[in-house]
C-alpha cells in the first residue's frame, strides 16, 4: 500500500512505560503522552498535504503540548510558533526558547473573554499572516483520539484484557480515543474520567481549575461524554497527596494529574479483586519540581494540610459544590442527558450532599430509621427510595407481614436478622428498606464477595428475601424495589456485572414481578430447603 | 530415474479470523489476513508428465492453477516440461473458503512434487500471489501467520498454530457468489486502520496463549468492521443466537458469502450448545452445518 509520510524519530519517547503497582493494576507511565496525538497529528496533515516540508506550525498551548510539537518540530524540521499567557512556567519557556520555538505570551486577557479569548484571537492573526501556517488542534482535531490506537494495541499486547481504564480528562484524546479502541474487543470496559472541582468539562460550574494539564473552561470537542461509566473529581490537594504517595511507594516520579489517576485507580482496584485495572500517568515530575514536589509551594495550596478523605463521596449529580474527592455514576450518558437528569435531583440535592459514602454503610451506625438517610433517590412513579440499615433494625420494617400464598416462600424477619446479625460476613450483606413517605413498606438484602450464596458466581451481588407488606401489595412497589436495588449497584457497585436472584418455581407472583423488572432467567436452578429455585439475573453490561 | 508423475494437496478455509490493514517494522500499512482452515476441505492436484510440451488443466476452469503450475515448472525445472494437471476438489467455489488458492498450492505443490523438489513456504506463496492476485494463509500450519495476502509475504509470524475450534457454517446467501479478484478491496477509514492495532495485539495473545475466548473476540470485531464493505445478511441474527447459546463469536469471509459462529471444542456443553444454536438458526431460515475440528 501507498507509503505515509513518517516522523518517527521519537517513537520510543511516546510510548508508556508498563507498571504492575499491585495485583490487577498496572501504570502506564509516560515521559511525555503527548508525543503520541502530536506525531499522528503532524504526520496526518503531512499525509493530507495541510503541513508542507518545513512549513510553520502555529498553536496556542503552555503545557505538554507545547512541548511535544517543540520536539518534533526540532527532530523534523518544522518551525512552531506557540501563544501562551503568563501561567506559563519559567522553566518550560526557557526550555522551549532553547528549542528555537518562538513563543509568544499574551499579557493582557481579552475585555470580556479572558486570557484563553485573547490566545485565540493571537493565534488567528498568526495563521493568517504565516503562509502555509498549519494548526494542530488537539481540543478539536479528530486525529487526537484516532492517535490512541497504538496505546490501545500496546495496553492489550502488555496487560491483555483490561477491565476498566483511568485517567485524566484534559483535551478528551486519550480517554475517550483509548477507551473507543478498547471496547471494539472489550465493550464492558469500564472507564473512568478524572477532572477537578470547578472545571466544566464534566457538569462543574465554570471557575479557575486546579489541577496542571487542566486548565480550559470551555469544553473541547474531542471529549465525547458518552465515553464515561464514572467521573471523579479530586482536588488539588488531593491530587498532590497522591502524587508523593505514587513517588513514595513505588519510586515513579509523575506529574499530578498521573497522581491523581493512580489514587482512583487504587480505590476502584481494592474495591474489585481480580479485575485488570490500568491507570494513565501522562507525564513525569520533572516540570513540577518547584511546585508539587515543594513543601514550602504547597504550604500555599488551599487544603494542604488539612486531613483528606480517604474515599470518595458519590454524588447524585454533577452539578453541586465538591469540597473534595467525589465521584459520580456518569453512565455513559451525553452530558445533555446528565444534566437534564441533574435538574430532576435538585430539589434534593441538600439530602444528598450529606450522604456517606458506601463503605460507611458497613461500619456501625446508630439504630432506628430516625438517623437514616436515603440513599438512592426516590424512583419513579410512586416515589419510593432505599434506606440501608444496619442488621439491628429489625423494629425497622418487622411491621411487613406477608399474604399466606407468600409466607412459604419467604424467610420469617426474625430469622432474616438474626441470620444477619450472627454472618461471618457483615461487611458483605446490606439490608435495606423500601420507603415510601416515610412508611416503610418492603425490604430486601443484598449481598456480595464472601456473603454470596452457593449458587451465584464470585463476582455478582445477590437479592434476598424480598418482602413487600401484605397492605402495600400490588401498588408496583415490588418493582420499585428491583429498580432501587439495581439503581444501588449501579451507583455503588459500578463494576458487578449482574445481579443475581433465587425464586422458587412455584411462587409465579415473585417470578412476574422480576421479569417486568428486566430480569431474566438463566435457566440454571437451584435446590433450596423449600424446593427448587430458578436463578434470575438482571446484567448491567452487554459483555 | 524421475518419476512421471507428481502429487499435491491443499486444504479450504471458512473465510477469515481477521482481515485488515497491518504495519510492517518500517511502519508500512499492508493488507492482511488469517484464515481460519478447514481441513475436511481439500482440492488435490495430479501433474502427468505425458511428453507434451504443453501444459492442459481438467477441469478446463483452473486456469489459475495452472498458470501456477506453469510458473513453478517455470521457476524450478530446467527444461521446458509440458504435461497434464488434473485437480479434484470438494471445496465450494464463490463463497470465500479458499477454492481457488487451494487449487494453486495444491498444483504447485504437484508439479514440486513431481521435480522432487522441496520449496520453503515462503517461495511457494510468492508463486501463488503471481498466479492469483490474492492468496490465503493456509498454508501455513505449524505456526499461525498474519499474511499479506496480496503480496505474498509474511507480516507476523506467531509462536504457535492456531488453536482447534469447533463452528457452525452459514451460507448467508446460498444463491450469489462473490468474485475475489473482481471484488472491491475495502477502503478503511481512519478509525478503523487503528482497530486492527489493538486487534493484531489481542491476536498475538490468543495465539501465543491458545485463547479462542480472545480469538472469538478479534473474530467478532473484523467481522463487524467488514459489514460496511461486504455486508452479511442476518449477522446480527446469527451473533444473537450465538450469544444465547455460549458461542465464542462469530467470524466472517470478507470476501465470500460464509459465516461462521466460533466455539470451544475444549468445553463439553459446546456440543450441546451447537446443537441448539442449529436448530435456532433453523428456525429463522437458515441452513446451518457443524465444522468440527
Amino acid at each position: 500500500m501507498a507509503s505515509k509520510p513518517l516522523m518517527r524519530n521519537l517513537v520510543d519517547f511516546e510510548n508508556p512505560r508498563i507498571i504492575e503497582l499491585n495485583d490487577g493494576l498496572c501504570g502506564a507511565s509516560f515521559f511525555l503522552m503527548k508525543l503520541l496525538p502530536a506525531r499522528f497529528i503532524l504526520e496526518r496533515a503531512v499525509e493530507q498535504r495541510a503541513l508542507k516540508i518545513g512549513a510553520s506550525i502555529c498553536d496556542s498551548s503552555s503545557g505538554n503540548f507545547g512541548l511535544a510539537l517543540a520536539m518534533l518540530a526540532a527532530q523534523h524540521g518544522y518551525k512552531l510558533t506557540l501563544v501562551s499567557d503568563p501561567s506559563l512556567d519559567r522553566h518550560l519557556h526557557t526550555r522551549l526558547a532553547q528549542l528555537n520555538v518562538h513563543v509568544d505570551v499574551v499579557s493582557k486577557p481579552a475585555r470580556g473573554g479572558g486570557f484563553q479569548q485573547a490566545r485565540s484571537e493571537r493565534l488567528n492573526r498568526y495563521l493568517r499572516e504565516i503562509p502555509g501556517s498549519y494548526w494542530p488542534a488537539p481540543h478539536s482535531n479528530p486525529d487526537n483520539p484516532l492517535a490512541y490506537a497504538k496505546l490501545a494495541e500496546l495496553l492489550i499486547d502488555r496487560v491483555g484484557k483490561i477491565d476498566c481504564l483511568v485517567g485524566p480528562v484534559g483535551s478528551g484524546g486519550s480517554m475517550c480515543g483509548t477507551s473507543r479502541y478498547l471496547r471494539v474487543p472489550f465493550p464492558g470496559l469500564h472507564t473512568i474520567g478524572i477532572d477537578s472541582p470547578k472545571s466544566v468539562l464534566f457538569g462543574q460550574l465554570s471557575g479557575k481549575r486546579q489541577l496542571s494539564g487542566l486548565e480550559r473552561s470551555i469544553i473541547p470537542s474531542n471529549i465525547n461524554h458518552s465515553h464515561f461509566d464514572e467521573v471523579h473529581w479530586l482536588t488539588q490537594a488531593e491530587a498532590f497527596h497522591a502524587t508523593h504517595r505514587l513517588h513514595r511507594d513505588y519510586g515513579l516520579f509523575m506529574g499530578p494529574t498521573g497522581g491523581a489517576a493512580y489514587r482512583v485507580a487504587n480505590w476502584w482496584s481494592q474495591r474489585n479483586p481480580g479485575k485488570k485495572v490500568v491507570a494513565i500517568f501522562p507525564d513525569e515530575g520533572h516540570r513540577y519540581i518547584e511546585t508539587v514536589y515543594n513543601e514550602d509551594w504547597l504550604r500555599s495550596v488551599p487544603g494542604w494540610r488539612e486531613s483528606l478523605r480517604e474515599q470518595p463521596v458519590p454524588v447524585a449529580a454533577p452539578t453541586g459544590e465538591l469540597t473534595g474527592w467525589s465521584y459520580f455514576a456518569w453512565g455513559r450518558r451525553t452530558l445533555d442527558q446528565v444534566l437534564a437528569s441533574a435538574m430532576e435531583y435538585a430539589p434534593l440535592r441538600s439530602s444528598f450532599e450529606n450522604r456517606l459514602p458506601p463503605q460507611s454503610i458497613k461500619q456501625k451506625r446508630p439504630s432506628g430509621a430516625m438517623h437514616l438517610k436515603p440513599i438512592t433517590p426516590p424512583s419513579e412513579g410512586c416515589g419510593a427510595r432505599l434506606i440501608a440499615l444496619s442488621r439491628f433494625d429489625d423494629a425497622a420494617v418487622i411491621h411487613l407481614k406477608l399474604d399466606p400464598e407468600q409466607e412459604q416462600f419467604v424467610d420469617p424477619l426474625e430469622v432474616v436478622f438474626s441470620d444477619l446479625r450472627n454472618s461471618s460476613w457483615p461487611e458483605c450483606e446490606h439490608p435495606f428498606s423500601i420507603v415510601v413517605r416515610d412508611e416503610a413498606v418492603g425490604f430486601f438484602v443484598l449481598r456480595e464477595k464472601m456473603a454470596l450464596p452457593e449458587w451465584a458466581p464470585p463476582d455478582v451481588i445477590t437479592l434476598h428475601s424480598l418482602r413487600v407488606g401484605s397492605t402495600h401489595q400490588r401498588s408496583g412497589y415490588g418493582e420499585a424495589a428491583m429498580r432501587l436495588a439495581v439503581q444501588w449497584v449501579l451507583v455503588n457497585r459500578p463494576a458487578v456485572a449482574c445481579l443475581l436472584l433465587a425464586a422458587n418455581v412455584r411462587n409465579l407472583t415473585a417470578r412476574n414481578v422480576y421479569l417486568r423488572s428486566g430480569f431474566c432467567d438463566t435457566g440454571a436452578t437451584y435446590c433450596g430447603p423449600v424446593g427448587t429455585q430458578n436463578i434470575l439475573k438482571y446484567i448491567f453490561d452487554s459483555e | 530415474m524421475r518419476a512421471t508423475e507428481g502429487r499435491g494437496e491443499a486444504i479450504g478455509h471458512h473465510g477469515e479470523l481477521i482481515q485488515g490493514v497491518f504495519e510492517d517494522q518500517n511502519a508500512r500499512l499492508h493488507r492482511g489476513l488469517i484464515s481460519l482452515p478447514c481441513r475436511h476441505l481439500k482440492s488435490t492436484a495430479n501433474f502427468k508428465n505425458n511428453g507434451e510440451e504443453r501444459l492442459s488443466v481438467t477441469p478446463q476452469h483452473c486456469q489459475k492453477a495452472k498458470r501456477a503450475a506453469e510458473l513453478t515448472l517455470k521457476t524450478f525445472a530446467r527444461s521446458s516440461i509440458g504435461g497434464r494437471l488434473t485437480i479434484k476438489s470438494n471445496i465450494p467455489i464463490g463463497r470465500g473458503m479458499g477454492s481457488s488458492t487451494a487449487d494453486v498450492l495444491a498444483s504447485i505443490l504437484a508439479v514440486l512434487n513431481y521435480l522432487d523438489l522441496e520449496s520453503t513456504p515462503h517461495r511457494i506463496m510468492a508463486i501463488a500471489v503471481g498466479a492469483e492476485a490474492a492468496c490465503d494463509s493456509t498454508l501455513f500450519s505449524q505456526q499461525a501467520v498474519l499474511f499479506s495476502h496480496r503480496e505474498g509475504f509474511v507480516i507476523e509470524a506467531f509462536r504457535n498454530p492456531l488453536p482447534a475450534i469447533d463452528f457452525i457454517s452459514i451460507d448467508t446467501t446460498p444463491n450469489q457468489t462473490v468474485d475475489t479478484l473482481v471484488f472491491k478491496p475495502a477502503q478503511y477509514d481512519p478509525f478503523e486502520v487503528g482497530v486492527f492495532r489493538p486487534l493484531r495485539s489481542l491476536l498475538r495473545r490468543a495465539i501465543d496463549d491458545s485463547d479462542v475466548g480472545l480469538l472469538g473476540r478479534v473474530a467478532t470485531a473484523s467481522a463487524r468492521i467488514n459489514e460496511r464493505f461486504l455486508p452479511k445478511p442476518r449477522l446480527f441474527d446469527i451473533e444473537a443466537i450465538g450469544a444465547r447459546h455460549g458461542a465464542l463469536g462469530v467470524q466472517v469471509a470478507h470476501s465470500g458469502t460464509v459465516v461462521g459462529l466460533m466455539f470451544d471444542p475444549a468445553k463439553e456443553r459446546s456440543t450441546e450448545n451447537m446443537d441448539l444454536a442449529m436448530c435456532d438458526l433453523r428456525n429463522i431460515g437458515l441452513n446451518p452445518s457443524a465444522f468440527r475440528h
